[in-house]
């Protein structure tokens, strides 16, 4: 007797649950996401980034070559449909000059968890004023640690002969993330 | 943003130590883009649409939009040009394509946030100042969608390119097993006139071009 009494409560229950219970829609919203931020090997935003081109210590000898920095670009990405299913990394000269004889190689290699794409190497120059860094980036995120993201060295590439002390200015470098 | 700089000293002073001086600004491009870089829109009957940006930070931000040409005049967009954000709140940039004609239109618009500095970077002598600074890129287009392209082999990739009067959207893909293979190589719009070399694996034995209404063009190798 207890026990049909017990079913009868289940029952019951089941019986009001499907009278009162909708079916609900979930939906389900993700953002197309575009995130990028330039930072240093701390993963601090970069404030600046000097590089020294300096004399020679032995009369006679050319100008030392300059070592090279590495910053990183951490990003997150997540794609859609067809044609915005790939996202690249420009880099553009969008003010100012390089000094004469001087130019900069701008080394991507990608990295990050994901549809991380392939770098490139640019090289930015008085005449080059843009390239391609990374190309081919899908659904995918760089991490925000210290080491985490894209590493870009800069490397500045010259000849002393073809070095003009008087000649200098202010470069203004934008990185762009825009579909491929 | 070009910035005249006038550095001081003499060029005997130069040659003894030449700074190449990277100074960058704040790079981290607060305001993020939520909806997408790329939208299309379907002949005169779709007039608009809205960029969203959203804004992460605890700090109100301002987006600045600048408009450039991807095809055709890009006045034929209306957009505002900057926006207020609140801290953590999203809005949505609305725009309007204003000519009502069938023409193929493409306008980019570059999302930058405006930067907070306290003032200008001091620029000392025999130092060479490089700014930094980040920005996204949204495409937008208005047209229509064409099925044909022109392709041509060549040792570096499939050359592939749009002669119609109208857009190609879509996607690459190589053959192999007489069907599509593997994620998409490349993607994009093929705005009328352009043309694209896009590069497949060796061993693949075509090309499946597919546009975004599944319309599919494919080439094997030769």
């Amino acid at each position: 007797m207890r026990t049909i009494f017990l079913t009868s409560s289940l029952l019951l229950g089941l019986s009001l649950s499907a009278q009162n219970v909708d079916f609900v829609d979930a939906n389900f919203y993700i953002d197309e996401s575009a995130m990028v931020r330039a930072v240093n090997a701390q993963a601090a935003n970069l404030t600046d980034l000097t590089f020294h081109i300096v004399s020679p210590n032995m009369p006679g000898a050319p100008y030392p070559a300059v070592t090279s920095q590495t910053m990183f670009l951490q990003y997150t990405s997540v794609k859609t449909a067809a044609p915005d299913d790939q996202r690249q990394i420009t880099v553009d000269v969008v003010g100012g000059d390089f000094p004469a004889g001087v130019s900069m190689s701008l080394n991507a290699q990608s990295a990050g968890t994901g549809s991380i794409g392939s770098g490139n190497e640019v090289d930015l120059n008085n005449n080059t004023t843009s390239g391609t860094l990374v190309s081919a980036i899908g659904s995918a995120y760089s991490g925000t640690g210290a080491g985490q993201g894209i590493p870009i060295t800069y490397a500045l590439n010259f000849a002393t002969e073809a070095l003009d002390a008087s000649t200098a200015g202010m470069v203004s470098l934008q990185f762009t993330l825009s579909n491929n | 943003m070009k910035v005249a700089v006038e550095f001081p000293g003499s060029a005997i002073g130069w040659a003894g130590i030449l700074w190449f001086g990277l100074l960058q600004g704040s790079a981290w491009s607060q305001v993020v883009v939520t909806n997408g870089l790329s939208h299309f829109h379907r002949g005169p009957s779709q007039a608009g649409g809205y960029i969203e940006l959203w804004n992460p930070t605890p700090e109100r931000q301002t987006a600045i939009l600048i408009r450039d040409s991807l095809l055709g005049p890009m006045n034929d967009l209306q957009i505002a040009s900057e926006v207020h954000i609140p801290p953590k709140a999203r809005v949505r940039m609305n725009y309007q394509w204003l000519r009502e004609d069938s023409s193929s239109q493409g306008v980019r618009v570059f999302v930058s946030t405006a930067a907070h500095r306290a003032a200008a970077p001091e620029v000392k002598a025999g130092q060479i100042l490089v700014q930094l600074s980040t920005r996204y890129a949204v495409d937008l287009y208005r047209g229509q969608l064409c099925e044909e392209l022109d392709l041509l082999w060549s040792d570096r990739g499939i050359r592939v390119t749009n002669q119609s009067k109208d857009f190609w959207a879509g996607s690459c893909y190589a053959i192999r097993n007489g069907e599509r293979h593997g994620g998409s190589l490349a993607s994009g719009v093929l705005r009328p006139g352009d043309s694209r070399i896009w590069q497949l694996p060796e061993d693949s034995e075509g090309a499946w071009l597919e546009n975004t209404d599944g319309v599919v063009v494919a080439s094997r190798r030769p």
